[in-house]
């Protein structure tokens, strides 16, 4: 079935799918609440996408059989899988394969005559044959029909009138079967065209959903089968074909079909989750209290506290003095990166951007990665650790590690030599000579040009330093 | 607590782990109301609950995670339902029991080699596109799928790092900063006007936001010094100031500079 692409911002036109089933499809992008009225008249070759392929036309009463993915036997073999009663044989409906219904279901429960004796070979010869007629398709609604749009062969098209159907229900899914919606039927008029097949047992359809919606479109056939809109809308005979491609609708499609996946993986991972919610606002009162009363608890119960915090991913508002934000697990960050950065900081010149740490650090793990937050929490305490390294903020916001020995205002004096010799330089030019990242090179004239030693010239050739005459000069 | 302080019956139990248990056994014989320590000591079970769910849910799902960028999607909406960020630590639950950490963390190492190796042409400002295609270049054929939201994920997480990460939405699609410029509203405005033909005049600006002269030609000069725009005063008209950031193969091609000698007349 259609596989909607992932994600929102990018689109991959290449390959426009019809999406799986939607009365949205009948009309470009809708509100996702909105059920698309396919007006009388209307049916089949508007609500699909974007397949030039003219679909049978469909007049009258049509009596087509719709079949989705999940073969079934041949005849009077499927389950039933809550039908009361015996229902007469003859039906419209071509079962689903049914060896693995939902739950347990030990019980071959279906109706009409008994299981016709067929070898097994036989059997599975006549699913895959079912399989491969029957197996990818559209499922698309209107407010008079359920239509089925093979996929592969566009000249197959199969409707269903809603006024057909009794009741429906839903399937779970399950280990190696997909979710599925079953469509009990009323028996079949005398006057029905000629389908798939021109009798079967059972008096349902099921409809396997391989790629999820069968959440959403359940909703929406419910929907339709409460209004039972059809009942006050007669269907004209005129048909409408050749309908050109749509692709405008694409992109809602997809959408939709990434919103189903949510709300359908939402659904089975709540349970799991609803606890982790509970415990975090246990957390968050707790975060506060201690905020407002930080007397009452002791220092190692913060301290675990806070580990407890950083291990949920829980922001933490507390910050204390001797520790800042960081936790132990930080403290032995911050120990092991003095140990590590020692010797690269030396190549450059003593300082590294806190980007440049980030990568070198995480290349040399290759698993077990720091977090940016970890880096930079740990980082904040190597003063307070007393390593040989330190954290430097700069008033633009730039992040270094520097040596403690290396003092950025020696460095300065240098760089007011450099400037001088040259007459001016533009950060870049500075960078080059002197052989460090642009970024820290604008840093440091930067930083010359607050201590009084150089000037700026700003103009639209970019940034460049002079010496500060006016300082030497005056 | 204070009950207990005040008695001094903490100070008997020095080890930060006894500490709380022995207040927990306390506070029915003391009758002290429930305290931090109470809660503490709360949560600490209520994690080890947790830590078990948790650990049943990465046993399912962790796979999916890891070669799923839509399950991934819907693996952060949730978190972030919950309030959690399992991004915040290495340390953390979902990084050691999920893996997502590592796969994030790597990304942006990535993210942030691409954007500096590109920035010499771009000025640091590249669109999303961009940096999705070179990202996966450099993964490899045989890494995982890496998809838009996961990079934008990863950015902001760099964001941390201070050194001005940023994410500006232009047109349908999304500019990476990653340098530390300034770029107020109006360039912005400016950078997605300027998004539908990879160029942008002072005259298109006073057009479609209606703005005097001057602010237009002070924020076409702020995005060409600091190298997001370059001008081109050979243009018919007047002078066209040129996004790099927003080339695309629609209308640019790189080739080399023998190839620009042969081509020029």
């Amino acid at each position: 079935m259609c596989r909607a692409k992932n994600n929102m911002i990018s689109e991959n036109p290449a390959k426009p799918r019809i999406h799986k089933a939607d009365s949205e499809e009948a009309t470009p992008p809708l509100p996702k609440n909105r059920l698309s009225t396919q007006e009388a008249g209307a049916p089949c070759a508007s609500a699909v996408a974007s397949s030039p392929a003219r679909p049978r036309p469909l007049a009258g009463v049509p009596r087509a059989r719709r079949r989705r993915r999940r073969p079934g036997r041949r005849r009077g073999e499927g389950r039933a899988p809550s039908l009361s009663g015996p229902v007469p044989a003859t039906r419209g409906a071509r079962p689903a394969r049914d060896d693995r219904t939902g739950g347990a279901q030990p019980a071959h429960n279906h109706h009409g005559p008994g299981p016709s004796p067929r070898s097994n070979a036989q059997k599975r010869r006549m699913q895959l044959k079912d399989r491969i007629k029957f197996d990818a398709g559209t499922l698309l609604l209107s407010t008079h029909r359920l239509i089925w749009r093979d996929q592969k062969n566009h000249e197959c098209c199969m409707a269903i009138l809603l006024s057909q159907i009794v009741f429906i229900e839903e399937q779970a899914a399950g280990i190696g079967k997909s979710a599925k919606i079953v469509v009990h039927l009323h028996p079949p008029p005398s006057n029905k065209e000629p389908g798939p097949f021109q009798s079967s047992k059972n008096s349902y359809i099921k409809l396997s959903f391989k790629e999820h919606g069968q959440i959403e479109f359940y909703r929406r056939l419910s929907e339709e089968m409460t209004q039972r809109r059809w009942e006050n809308m007669p269907v004209s005979q005129s048909m409408q074909t050749n309908r050109g491609p749509q692709p405008g609708r694409i992109r809602a499609v997809g959408i939709v079909g990434i919103e189903r996946k949510l709300e359908e993986k939402r659904k089975e991972t709540d349970k799991n989750i609803s606890e982790a919610k509970e415990m975090v606002e246990l957390s968050k009162s707790i975060a506060n209290k201690i905020k407002d009363k930080q007397g009452d608890i002791t220092e190692d119960e913060t301290i675990r506290f806070k580990s407890y915090l950083l291990s949920m991913g829980i922001a933490n508002p507390v910050t204390r003095e001797t520790y800042g934000s960081g936790t132990q697990y930080h403290m032995q960050l911050a120990k092991q990166l003095a140990g590590i950065l020692q010797g690269p900081l030396e190549e450059r010149g003593g300082i590294m951007s806190l980007t440049e740490v980030y990568c070198l650090v995480n290349r040399a793990r290759g698993m077990e990665l720091l977090s940016p937050e970890d880096l930079v929490n740990a980082c904040k305490m190597l003063e307070a650790l007393k390593l040989p390294l330190r954290l430097r903020v700069f008033d633009s916001g730039v992040m270094v590690i520097e040596l403690q020995s290396h003092k950025e205002e020696e460095m300065v004096a240098s760089a007011l030599e450099t400037v001088s010799e040259k007459g001016s330089l533009t950060s870049e030019e500075f960078a080059k000579l002197v052989g460090m990242s642009v970024l820290l090179a604008k840093e440091r004239l930067l930083l010359a040009e607050k201590m009084g030693h150089l000037c700026r010239d700003d103009s639209v050739e970019g940034l460049r330093f002079y010496p500060n005459l006016f300082m030497t000069q005056s | 607590m204070v009950g207990l302080e005040e008695i001094g019956c903490f100070s008997l139990f020095p080890a930060s782990g006894l500490g709380s248990y022995f207040c927990h056994l306390m506070i029915p014989w003391w009758g002290c109301p429930v305290t931090s320590s109470w809660s503490i000591l709360q949560m600490s079970k209520q994690l080890d609950m947790f830590k078990t769910n948790l650990e049943e849910f990465a046993s399912k799902h962790k796979q999916e995670i890891r070669k799923n960028p839509e399950f991934r999607v819907q693996f952060q909406d949730m978190c972030a339902t919950i309030g959690v960020d399992p991004l915040a630590s290495g340390k953390g639950f979902w990084s050691e029991m999920l893996g997502v950490g590592d796969f994030y963390y790597e990304l942006g190492v990535q993210i942030i080699e691409v954007c500096l190796a590109l920035k010499h042409r771009n000025g640091g400002l590249i669109t999303l596109e961009e940096l999705h295609q070179q990202v996966l270049k450099g993964r490899g054929k045989f890494a995982q799928d890496v998809s838009q939201d996961d990079l934008i994920r990863a950015i902001k997480k760099l964001k941390a790092l201070g050194t001005g990460f940023g994410i500006i939405p232009v047109g349908g699609t999304y500019l990476i900063q990653s340098v530390p410029a300034e770029l107020n509203m109006d360039h912005t405005v400016v950078l997605q006007l300027a998004e539908k033909n990879g160029y942008v005049t002072v005259s298109d600006i006073k057009a479609s936001l209606k703005w005097e002269t001057e602010r237009a030609r002070q924020v076409l000069e702020h995005l060409l010094k600091e190298g997001l725009a370059w001008l081109d005063l050979q243009a018919p008209g007047e002078a066209h100031y040129w996004l790099p950031a927003l080339f695309t193969d629609l209308y640019s091609q790189e080739i080399t500079a023998e190839e620009a000698r042969e081509a020029l007349p």
